[in-house]
């Protein structure tokens, strides 16, 4: 296997979408060229926190990570978060998923972050069998007041 | 009885301390002075995103504390506000201070347009979660770490 894991650059941008639709897809959510554009944005401009990662066989991008850095008030440090990966349909059991990963963790290394953290979803049994391959499952609870939600509802 | 809701301000370090330091013992995670003087920094930095808020009593003592800051939400196209620490003197408790606190952080979120107020509690903190099941939704996300 040739798969490598560099960060994202300028040309990327249709297959780095084509990707993220089916992440999007897989998540129930919609996927506008506005958020897609927004999100891209993000990513390119040195300015901005959130860092995106391909994992690309040949001239294939077939995997990405998206994370940015948090502070972590009563650790007194900062943690580096991942939002987002996900790695092709076809490729997975190959290990991709595991190479985005310790790039994610190189990355935080290098910036001598305190943490490497993400959150799945409690029913995403594939995903979970690799995360629990490589990091710890934390006992935390996650709470929500989903704005979004209660705007909708307002103006249904 | 209710509580009041205010940004902490700069002149207010050892009343922050005394609070902070209380959720620190409570998370058995001790407020070192080192990391005291780094978290004051963050809350009384404008370019730094850490905001810290007091709720007060009817004297305008403080007896509660919050920390939040915005997040980017890539799959959502939004940005949120993340609780990073809640804290109430034990003695304040079941007066309201813990809902006012949040309750203003909602009306904070939501003015400025963000998508959600989202924070982690541990598991066994049942006092806090009676709270949050009243105030806010129980997600289904499972929380990850992966120390470097």
């Amino acid at each position: 296997m040739s798969t490598e894991v560099r960060p994202v650059k300028d040309g990327d941008f249709f297959a780095w979408l084509d990707l993220y639709a089916k992440y999007a897809e897989f998540y129930d959510t919609e996927l506008t060229d506005q958020r897609a554009l927004v999100l891209w944005s993000w990513l390119t401009d040195p300015d901005h926190e959130e860092l995106g990662f391909v994992a690309v066989d040949g001239d294939r991008v077939v995997g990405l990570a998206h994370v940015r850095e948090f502070a972590r008030p009563l650790e007194g440090d900062r943690g580096l978060f991942l939002d987002d990966l996900y790695v092709v349909d076809e490729e997975r059991g190959k290990g991709v998923g595991h190479q985005l990963i310790a790039a994610v963790r190189d990355l935080a290394e290098e910036r001598q972050l305190g943490v490497v953290q993400w959150i799945t979803a409690n029913d995403n049994a594939d995903a979970q069998r690799v995360y629990d391959s490589v990091a710890n499952k934390t006992g935390w609870v996650t709470y929500e007041i989903d704005l979004a939600a209660a705007q909708n509802a307002e103006t249904a | 009885m209710t509580a009041d809701v205010r940004r902490v301000e700069d002149n207010e370090f050892f009343t922050w301390l005394d609070l902070y330091a209380g959720y620190g013992e409570f998370y058995e995670t001790p407020v070192t002075d080192e990391k005291a003087l780094l978290v004051w920094s963050w809350i009384t930095d404008p370019e730094n995103g850490l905001e810290a808020y007091f709720a007060v009593d009817e004297d305008g003592t403080p007896i509660g504390l919050a920390h939040v800051r915005e997040f980017a939400r890539p799959l959502d196209g939004s940005t949120g506000l993340y609780l990073d620490d809640l804290f109430v003197l034990p003695d304040a408790r079941g007066e309201g201070a813990g809902t006012a606190l949040l309750e203003q952080l909602r009306d904070v979120a939501k003015e400025r347009g963000l998508s959600v107020v989202r924070w982690i509690t541990a598991k066994d903190n049942q006092e806090a979660r009676r709270l949050y099941d009243r105030v806010a939704e129980k997600t289904k996300w499972v929380t990850y770490d992966l120390v470097p």
